[in-house]
């Protein structure tokens, strides 16, 4: 039923909204959520349970049951009782087979004897293969939402923030704190799960702005106050410009050095603080008794918030069954609100006077000591009365049971913290003997972190103020530097009432309070029944008797008890259950619950979807400067590491024909292909040789200026990691190249080694600012030739792995002879803004040799034909040189050990498991992958690592590792193709191609 | 005594860019006097012309720089600006100067002309061409910090980060050095990342 304002705070009254649930049709307003909708249309049933199918309603308005998952469209898993109403909205109920109203699996609930916790792990794994015919049936019947593959991807940002303090919770005593340390100059990040700001101020009794409450309830004069100070500073914060507000966002993690990670309906954010305030309040806990779970029992607290929040009473003839003085106030709450309260029913024995006088002015009876046994239910499975009585030690009925019919039972069961953050972040839970409740175990000092107002204990709004500021003093001496317990420090505003240097967290002043004021302690509120049904964890519909199952069967730890009847595993993460289950495994052990722990904490701490948690994937792509030029030349261009790279320039569907074409020009005529990509790094300075010769395998120290040497890098196991060229340019002054994948790691490791080493080099990496272009084949010194320039190209003049710098076409450059495709050719690099001008330089003065621009395809052909590895490709992370055929490059003789000389002694003198050879397989058979692996007498012994087809040598070439015993020249091995069957190949020594370099050196 | 190597210090300036890079629109008449990538009523992005920008790096380096009259930052990760000319520490020997206007431009192109003279006593600092290698992105308007904020794990709050702070930092798993100025940030970019960087700061920014 909704009721007339000032109820229902939150709604716009002269806004409906229409929307369907299970297929009928609702009306709610502008504010409501999915829940708050259908209750004030008279739905009570918003889901079916887990196991049993049974009918489930929501339990406490606060977005942490499991009762209120349902479908939103493509969106499955959403909680009703938190999700704004939107026009139109399709809400369908999960779990369901049939109708909501008529679930056919509701058949469950009948049989679930046969059906004891953990049954599916022991009845279903025989006979052998039996879990793989049942576990589809099992998961289809315990399925929760329906993903929508189709549904449209969204990208949602991830968002990196900051703050001074961020405040978790907007409560009373976060709103105290976030407006002390804001008025103290700090930036203040102020974290609310709620659509306002307010926390508990907004629904709770005597705290609302919005407040009704009856000229009887005692405290009128004092109630308004109240009202009115949250009120103020709710306005205050709202008006601050220090503090950012950020509502409807859930704090789901709380990691190392105050990083904490929020949620936002559409984005998410990593904020870094300096401090945290955690005034994140309390959650109350649901009793255990039979059919606790039958919708229109709700907690008092989800009972206020649907009366202040969106003006809905949930029933007209209600109980309470309570543990502490909160149940008074949610029956004074609803006698307010029209309902008849036919009942209170106390678990405690002593009950505050002034409770039992508000009832009695109302005309409300109390029964003390009593409970409910059982809740009934109607024909349509919903609650129609409660049966209640006396009980013992064990919560057990003692003496007979009076019926009260009802179709509302609001339960306080009192609160645990809501610490599961602190939790996240190194603090625990403990059991408080004196007051029967958990407190939170927390060293703020060593965090930067303090607890404020439910969270730390506190009850009243004197006490959450308190520790509102309390905490904000303890940050601000942080901060400062000073000890945050220390004297002297500067005090925030209106703090002279708060106790100082307390306890190793903030509040326990308020924690202290409470536990020393007259009946606050927590009565009984765990009432197994006989009969079953009494349910301690609603999200896996786990009863009392489960739990005792579990700990017979042996499983006596509380995180064993937990995988095997998976209490605390449901959507709520125990958020409703972990108090309940604490305290019967407490019972079935004997133990007394300060001996027992809470099951770990983890984040987290609210569902978060893949979406929000994926973000934006960054993949960054580098173009050369000669990007334009490729694209406009009609090069199909590939992703090579970060690079966008031509891959061959012609048709998309002329692969093969380009890349003969391209390479038949290279070893025909000239070619000539971008290689800026190439990794580039300076390295000069006194101590340029030895710092160069401890990186590299090879002897820089006898590399004469202008000259260029092929170099090597290990790392510490003797592994190949990268290789290049180095560039002699003076006595002291290197210029290399590393492979385009491994240069920033090649680049990182000499600025470590640098440091380690204590030598005087700089070392720059200058593979962005210089590119390179490659002509390769037998025309190219007449095509460099006809450049205009300063260099001499002669073959004397120019000989083979010489460099050069000069100036070409005006541009200024440095011009190696090497080459990686086996022909004579020149490696020129320049700056990269001068890049395309030499290319089309190139172009002009090669056309009469006939040049064409080559890509990455063809010069993978050509470099196989001439043998040549690809670090990377060839190699793994346990080739050494010497497995390779690359000893040659490594020198034994020079006074400098490098990078892996140690372990290279000690792995050659084990002697060689494998060894790369070049294979030839004649005719036409299909070429095997690389990565096929090679087969002897049914074992791996190698795999192949390159493999293409060599028009030039009309055969399928390749490189593989064998075994030692099979690298002879002319042996035969076997090769395991993809498609499953054998190809034979025949052991040649590379080069294939000229092997006597004559074409490269000429 | 060293040799001419035309690709050290000694090179000449280059005059022409990338060819993505050019600005082909030619001058732009704002005030950011660069190449717009992005403008709304809360956030621009521009591409800076390229100027005579050049990095020095090496054992001297602050030296020879300070023999030249120019202002330098005190301290690493920091910026000067004096006469149009900025001057950002990257470190204890290593520094990016650039030029914001033609004539600051000219200046700087005087003071390198002057440096590559110098360098030639000085082997170990190197004098690393910066015109057309990188580009300068300039972010300004209200929502600048937000949208770095989804591209970049830096404080920008003005009370960590204020004007003349300089961050050497990833910006969409870019390497980037990003400026904090009076006008906004100015973030410094391999210019082979010019393009995915520019249309990731357009794609994130048409989603705040």
């Amino acid at each position: 039923m909704r009721l007339p304002a000032p109820f229902g705070q939150r709604i716009d009254r002269s806004q409906t909204l229409e929307f369907t649930f299970a297929g009928k049709r609702f009306s709610g307003y502008v504010g409501d959520t999915v829940a708050s909708a259908i209750l004030a249309s008279g739905g009570r049933t918003l889901s079916r349970s887990f196991k049993y199918h049974r009918r489930r309603g929501a339990l406490t308005f606060a977005g942490v049951d499991g009762n209120v998952l349902v479908q939103l469209g493509a969106r499955p898993n959403q909680r009703a009782d938190i999700e704004p109403l939107a026009p139109g909205l399709v809400v369908e109920a999960q779990n369901v087979f049939g109708r909501l109203e008529l679930d056919a699996a509701e058949l469950l609930d009948l049989c679930g004897g046969f059906l004891p916790v953990g049954f599916y792990y022991r009845a279903f794994y025989k006979p052998r293969g039996a879990w793989k015919r049942w576990e589809p049936i099992i998961r289809r019947m315990a399925g929760l939402g329906r993903v929508d593959t189709s549904a449209p991807h969204a990208i949602a940002d991830i968002e990196q923030a900051f703050a001074d303090v961020a405040i978790i919770g907007a409560g009373p005593a976060g709103l105290r704190a976030a407006l002390s340390l804001a008025e103290a100059g700090l930036e203040v990040w102020l974290v609310e799960r709620e659509p306002e700001i307010g926390g508990s101020a907004t629904w709770r009794r005597g705290l609302s702005s919005s407040e009704q409450v009856s000229d009887v309830a005692g405290d009128v004069a004092g109630a308004v106050v109240e009202a009115a100070e949250v009120a103020g500073l709710r306005d205050a914060v709202a008006a601050h410009p220090q503090i950012k507000i950020c509502t409807r966002t859930t704090c789901t993690g709380w990691f190392a050095e105050n990083e904490l990670t929020l949620m936002g309906p559409m984005h998410y954010t990593r904020l870094c603080a300096r401090a945290v305030v955690l005034a994140s309040g309390e959650l109350d806990q649901p009793a255990v008794f039979r059919n606790n779970d039958l919708p229109g029992v709700l907690i008092g607290s989800g009972v206020q918030r649907l009366l202040r929040h969106y003006g809905v009473r949930p029933g007209q003839t209600a109980c309470v069954l309570t543990a502490d003085r909160r149940g008074y106030e949610v029956a004074l709450d609803l006698h307010d609100a029209g309902a008849l309260v036919k009942r209170v029913i106390d678990t405690r024995s002593e009950v505050d006077a002034t409770d039992l006088e508000a009832m009695a002015i109302r005309g409300i009876a109390v029964e003390t000591a009593h409970t409910v046994h059982q809740a009934n239910r109607n024909w349509q499975g919903e609650l129609s009365a409660v049966e209640i009585g006396r009980f013992d030690a064990a919560g057990h009925p003692i003496g007979a049971s009076t019926r009260i019919p009802c179709d509302l039972l609001a339960v306080s069961a009192g609160a645990i913290p809501q610490a599961q953050l602190v939790c996240h972040a190194g603090g625990s839970l403990e059991f408080e003997p004196g007051t029967e409740r958990l407190r939170v175990v927390w060293n703020g000092t060593a965090h930067n972190a303090w607890l404020a107002g439910g969270v730390d204990g506190a009850r009243s709004l004197e006490e959450a103020l308190g520790s509102g500021n309390q905490a904000a003093n303890c940050v601000l001496r942080a901060l400062q530097g000073e000890p945050a317990f220390g004297e002297g420090a500067i005090t925030v505003a209106d703090s002279g009432d708060v106790a100082d240097g307390v306890g190793e967290h903030a509040g326990s002043f308020a924690g202290a309070a409470a536990a020393s004021a007259p009946g606050e302690a927590l009565g009984p509120t765990l009432f197994p029944h006989p009969k079953g049904r009494d349910f301690v964890d609603f999200d896996e519909d786990i009863q009392v008797k489960d739990i005792g199952r579990a700990i017979e069967m042996g499983y006596r730890d509380p995180d064993l008890v937990k995988r095997f009847s998976t209490v605390v595993m449901g959507q709520s993460q125990g958020k409703q259950s972990a108090l309940n289950n604490l305290k019967v495994q407490a019972q079935f052990k004997g133990q007394v619950l300060a001996d027992l722990k809470l099951t770990t904490q983890r984040p987290p701490f609210f569902p978060e979807p893949i979406r929000l948690l994926a973000g934006r994937t960054f993949d960054p792509v580098r173009r050369s400067s000669l990007h334009a030029l490729h694209v406009e030349a009609g090069a199909q261009m590939m992703v090579a590491g970060v690079w966008m790279r031509p891959a061959w320039y012609g048709l998309p569907d002329a692969r093969a024909e380009s890349i003969a074409r391209e390479v038949e020009q290279v070893r025909n005529a000239v070619g000539m292909i971008d290689v800026s990509t190439l990794g580039k790094i300076d390295v000069r300075g006194p101590d340029a040789v030895t710092f160069l010769n401890r990186l590299y395998t090879g002897n820089l120290a006898t590399l004469a200026e202008g000259r260029t040497r092929y170099i090597v890098l290990l790392d510490d196991t003797g592994a190949v990691v990268d290789d290049g060229v180095a560039f002699r340019i003076g006595p002291n002054h290197f210029y290399l190249t590393a492979t385009t994948s491994a240069v920033d790691a090649v680049y990182r490791q000499m600025l470590k080694r640098k440091i380690e080493w204590g030598l005087d080099v700089t070392v720059t990496q200058l593979t962005g600012t210089f590119a390179a272009i490659n002509v390769a084949g037998p025309a190219s010194r007449q095509v460099m030739q006809r450049l205009a320039g300063t260099i001499d190209f002669g073959a004397e003049a120019f000989p083979y792995l010489a460099w050069r710098g000069g100036h070409l076409d005006g541009v200024p450059v440095r011009i190696a002879r090497v080459g990686f495709v086996g022909e004579l050719g020149y490696e020129i690099h320049l700056p990269a803004g001068s890049a395309p001008q030499l290319w089309r330089a190139l172009l002009e003065v090669g056309a009469e040799s006939g040049i064409t621009p080559f890509g990455v395809e063809a010069q993978r052909v050509l470099r196989l034909e001439k043998g040549h590895i690809i670090v990377g490709q060839d190699t793994d992370g346990l080739t050494i040189p010497a497995h390779a055929n690359m000893g040659w490059a490594v020198s034994r003789k020079k006074a400098e050990s490098f990078i892996g000389a140690q372990a290279l002694l000690a792995i050659e003198a084990r002697g060689l498991d494998r060894v790369l050879v070049g294979f030839r397989i004649e005719g036409n058979a299909n070429p095997p992958d690389q990565n096929n692996l090679v087969i002897r007498n049914g074992d791996i012994v190698g795999r192949v690592t390159s493999v293409a087809k060599s028009d030039a040598l009309g055969c399928i070439i390749g490189l593989a590792y064998v075994a030692p015993d099979q690298a002879a020249p002319g042996t035969r091995f076997i090769v395991r193709r993809s498609d499953g069957r054998y190809v034979e190949a025949e052991v040649v020594p590379p080069p294939f191609y000229d092997p006597d370099g004559l074409r490269q050196q000429v | 005594m060293k040799k001419f190597d035309p690709l050290d210090p000694l090179g000449a300036p280059v005059a022409c860019g990338p060819a993505h890079l050019q600005n082909t629109d030619g001058v732009n008449a704002s005030a950011a006097d660069g190449r717009e990538v992005l403008a709304t009523t809360e956030l621009a992005i521009w591409e800076m012309p390229p100027g005579s920008r050049f990095g020095l790096k090496g054992e001297g380096a602050a030296a020879l720089l300070e023999e030249g009259g120019i202002p330098l930052p005190n301290e690493i990760n920091q910026a000067v600006v004096a006469d149009g000319l900025t001057v950002l520490r990257l470190g204890s020997e290593e520094f990016l100067l650039d030029a914001d206007g033609a004539v600051a431009a000219h200046a700087l192109s005087t003071h390198r002309e002057r440096l590559v003279t110098c360098l030639q006593a000085h082997p170990s600092c190197l004098l690393l061409p910066r015109e057309t290698s990188h580009i300068r992105l300039r972010i300004t308007g209200a929502c600048a910090p937000m949208l770095l904020a989804r591209v970049a794990q830096v404080d920008l709050r003005p009370s960590s980060s204020p004007p003349g702070e300089v961050l050497q930092t990833l910006m969409a798993h870019v390497v980037v050095v990003l400026r904090v100025c009076d006008a906004g940030f100015d973030i410094y970019v391999e210019a082979s990342f010019a393009d995915y960087l520019a249309d990731t700061l357009k794609t994130i920014a048409g989603a705040l």
